[in-house]
């Protein structure tokens, strides 16, 4: 039997739906001159004739992508630093929250306080350089997993997530039926744990997606950079503003550009187009994980 | 229990802590300044080590008469192969590839002996501008190459990192091992001081890059023939004829399309490198280092935006306003959105550094429409002065720096010298021989109308064959010009070197321009300061007199202008830059 809606509710209902729609237009136009720009001819781009589908249809910009070295390993890269940093992240972030949020556990304000600090007073770039430099992760991509492989903030949310699903009563009970605190923690923890192990690993896995500072710093060998500093320093090395490179070639300005106006757009898609796909499928738990700062 | 944090127990046993690290972290991090001993004064060369000399140049190519720049040599290996250097360059993985893998690199190690490993680093930020995060890294963290090549420091960079003793100064090396170093201080005189340090040393090796038309760039200006044709006039030579022709190009319109600019211009393209030319010498602030329109006058530093002659200039722009055909599009339009312009024809006069300013792409196609874009040269204003703005100091580049971390930097400087050699330099630029470029036969003409030394297909060479422009070079002007031209299929260059020829015999003379100096940290933190805020303030000011928002006419006005300047201690910024020129090395 169908309720029949009041006229304030039919109103909420439209203007609800024309606001989302909107909101979903603005959002979703972007994406789609993107992807058509990436299909579309550099003079047509050039002459702003790209609004919605592709101009003069073209897939040269994929087939140089394809035929560059740089940018395929860049991607490779940017897979293995994204599935490595998530996973050591997780593992990292769940042990110290679940620590760091049992009553039982003896220094722990230290503890705590002794995370935090790094948070709010960092070192700088000269320092953590000359770290890692001395602990000879210089040129790997140990340089690129290792340093800031578990963000506090996370460490905090974990410790909120566990204080508030895993009451002490549970503890108890374990303890009571003869668990060690191993066993709690591998059986009873986390099997409960899902939506923050889904969290970490996505907030984990799309910093180490999106970053490049590590590798342009720590490293040196192309073959090891993710492909956000390869785009990057394509981006770099196509500004060169006529002034500044030192003999006015104006061929090899010409050259620039012309690369990077091809690549641009098919740059932007590659980069963007997994974590688009991996979304839908971990956004339940992210949702999920996501309130747990929120009282219940 | 735990105690409280702030317990005096927890307090001290930090402290103790925190005082070991910094103990610690102090001793890892402190370089000690060692190496570079040799004496100051005159440089010698090094004692026991005999002078390298050079032997006579091979004539088998062709040198046009007055030719000056590099030759070649015959020259052995001076190198076994058991010897390998790290240098660091800069990363480009479009032009030059890996620099590990790459034929220069190959050719090079054969013709010297010396094995490189070749560190590349990125040293650009995504807008174009100098990012040195990494290379201050590596310092800072003690991570020392042998060597840096091609790495854009400034010369306030290499006076520090010499005086620090991370660079070793390169004065008694060059006189004993780089006899074309020598040859080349000779042909450019002022390029030593360019890059010594104001200790008098020199930490680096010198390179030339001497172009041409790019000393006169950042002033030249741009008119669509075939619409002067259209309304009936010349390309105009005083600034009052320059009014008449964009007003003919706005009540007439001959380009026939809606939306037609008489005059255009963007964001990053000043005009008053052009404009104010025709009224004083005007340097501007598009000289290296965005030195805010200062200028020599006998030998004192004197700024350019609040004299007389400027308000003059003003009044002529205030009439262009009043015209309509300078509007605030021609302040505030983005350089793509010129670009487009030009693409569809809409733009008559411009002032912009070359036709790939308004055209995208620029193809070289006989009939493309940029082609129909002639220079301006120098309008003569009304007092009769008619200056073009010339950069006499545009030719050095960065060279290579040798670290206290190596262990023969006599063989580094050898290295270099062997780089320099006309012949593998034409590698480093050129990629392969007979691939990519040759030399030229007689008869082949270069850009400069006389006999061509090298005739070059592809610029960049192709990837992992070349250097691009990252080597110590000596590309001086001569042995730039005298790159083949094809009659039939004119490049850029030779519309270039054209547009060049007519500007500089207007340049100011050489003595009104105030060349690089090295500002001392403090000077240079405040220096910093003002240039933001002078440099705002008289380009805020030239588009509010110009849309005459203000009035150049008006007395109230002018004066309120100058008091800005007043009140933003202009007169420290003169000061610091005269202080700086007076000690500048030699």
């Amino acid at each position: 039997m169908k309720i029949k809606e009041t006229a304030g509710d039919r109103t909420f209902n439209v203007v609800n739906t024309a606001i989302l729609v909107t909101f979903t237009l603005m959002v979703l136009y972007p994406l789609i001159f993107v992807i058509s720009a990436s299909f579309s001819s550099a003079e047509a781009i050039a002459n702003q004739e790209v609004y919605l589908w592709p101009v003069g249809f073209n897939t040269d910009a994929y087939a140089t992508v394809w035929e560059s070295p740089n940018l395929l390993s860049g991607f490779g890269n940017a897979v293995v630093y994204t599935i490595g940093g998530a996973l050591i992240g997780t593992v990292l972030t769940v042990l110290a929250g679940y620590g760091a949020s049992r009553e039982d556990v003896p220094f722990r304000r230290v503890i705590t306080i002794f995370f935090l600090i790094p948070t709010l007073v960092s070192a700088g770039i000269v320092p953590t350089y000359i770290v890692v430099k001395q602990l000879g992760l210089l040129d790997t991509r140990w340089a690129v997993l290792l340093p800031g492989a578990m963000s506090v903030f996370n460490v905090i949310i974990t410790r909120t997530f566990y204080k508030m699903s895993i009451p002490n009563e549970l503890l108890e009970a374990a303890r009571v039926d003869g668990a060690n605190d191993f066993h709690f923690f591998f059986r009873v923890a986390i099997p409960l744990s899902k939506p923050i192990i889904a969290v970490n690993l996505l907030f984990y896995g799309l910093a180490q997606w999106n970053g490049w500072f590590s590798a342009y710093l720590y490293t040196n060998d192309l073959g090891l950079a993710p492909i956000q500093l390869v785009l990057r320093q394509l981006l770099a090395n196509s500004q060169i503003d006529p002034a500044m490179i030192g003999g006015g070639d104006v061929t090899e300005i010409l050259k620039r550009r012309e690369l990077f106006d091809k690549l641009k757009y098919a740059m932007i898609v590659i980069a963007m187009i997994p974590p688009l796909i991996a979304y839908p499928f971990v956004q339940k738990h992210f949702v999920k994980g996501a309130m747990i700062g929120s009282l219940k | 229990m735990n105690s409280s944090p702030l317990s005096r127990r927890r307090i001290l046993q930090a402290t103790l802590a925190g005082l070991g690290t910094a103990a610690v972290g102090g001793s890892i991090a402190g370089c000690a300044p060692g190496g570079g001993g040799n004496d100051p004064g005159k440089p010698s060369g090094l004692e026991s080590v005999p002078k390298a000399t050079l032997p006579e140049p091979r004539t088998d190519m062709l040198f046009a008469d007055g030719y000056v720049g590099p030759y070649a040599y015959d020259r052995k290996p001076f190198g076994d192969g058991t010897k390998t250097f790290r240098i660091v360059v800069a990363q480009d993985a479009q032009v030059v590839g890996d620099w590990n893998n790459n034929k220069t690199t190959t050719e090079v190690e054969k013709r010297t002996g010396i094995k490189i490993e070749f560190v590349p680093v990125v040293v650009r930020g995504t807008d174009g501008t100098i990012d040195m995060t990494k290379i201050n890294a590596m310092l800072a963290g003690g991570d020392l190459p042998d060597a840096f090549m091609g790495i854009p420091f400034t010369t306030a960079q290499l006076a520090l990192y010499g005086q620090q003793g991370l660079f070793l100064p390169l004065d008694d090396y060059i006189n004993t091992y780089s006899p074309i170093t020598q040859k080349v201080m000779t042909d450019y005189p002022d390029l030593r001081g360019l890059k010594a340090s104001p200790d008098g040393k020199l930490y680096t090796m010198l390179g030339v890059n001497d172009c041409y038309h790019c000393n006169s760039s950042p002033g030249r200006a741009w008119v669509n023939k075939k619409y002067l044709d259209k309304v009936g006039m010349d390309i105009p030579t005083t600034t009052e004829e320059l009014r008449q022709v964009l007003l003919e190009f706005k009540n007439k319109n001959p380009s026939g399309k809606s939306g037609f600019l008489p005059f255009a211009s963007s964001e990053s393209s000043p005009m008053d490198t052009f404009f104010m030319n025709s009224f004083l010498a005007n340097p501007g602030n598009q000289l290296p280092g965005n030195v805010a329109w200062l200028r020599l006058n006998g030998g004192k530093v004197e700024f350019t935006a609040n004299l007389p002659e400027w308000r003059e200039a003003l009044k002529y722009l205030n009439q262009l306003g009043k015209d309509g055909t300078l509007t605030q599009a021609t302040f505030t339009m983005k350089d793509t959105e010129l670009q487009q312009n030009g693409n569809k024809g809409l733009i008559g006069f411009t002032r912009a550094y070359w036709w790939g300013s308004f055209f995208n792409p620029v193809n070289l196609d006989l009939d493309a429409p940029w082609r129909d874009y002639v220079a301006v040269p120098p309008l003569k204003g009304p007092g009769g002065v008619q200056y073009a703005w010339w950069n006499y100091y545009g030719y050095s580049t960065d060279g290579l720096q040798v670290t206290k971390k190596c262990a023969d930097p006599g063989a580094l400087v050898q290295w270099t010298d062997y780089i320099m050699d006309l012949d593998t330099a034409m590698w480093t630029y050129g990629g392969v021989q007979h691939e990519n470029w040759d030399y030229a036969k007689k008869g082949d003409v270069g850009i400069n109308g006389k006999q061509a030394l090298v005739s070059r297909k592809l610029f960049p060479a192709p990837v992992g064959t070349g250097w691009s422009q990252y080597a110590v070079m000596y590309r001086s002007s001569d042995y730039r010009l005298a790159e083949k031209v094809d009659p039939k299929a004119p490049t850029y260059e030779a519309g270039l070197y054209e547009a060049g020829k007519k500007y500089e015999p207007f340049a100011y003379p050489q003595d009104s321009q105030l060349p690089p100096v090295i500002l001392s940290t403090e000077d240079s933190a405040a220096a910093a300061d003002l240039n933001t805020s002078i440099t705002n303030e008289v380009k805020v000011s030239l588009a509010k007199f110009s849309l005459g928002q203000l009035d150049p006419n008006n007395d109230a006005d002018w004066n309120a202008y100058l008091d800005r300047f007043t009140a933003m201690n202009l007169q420290a910024y003169v000061d610091i830059y005269q202080k700086a020129y007076d000690s500048r090395p030699q």
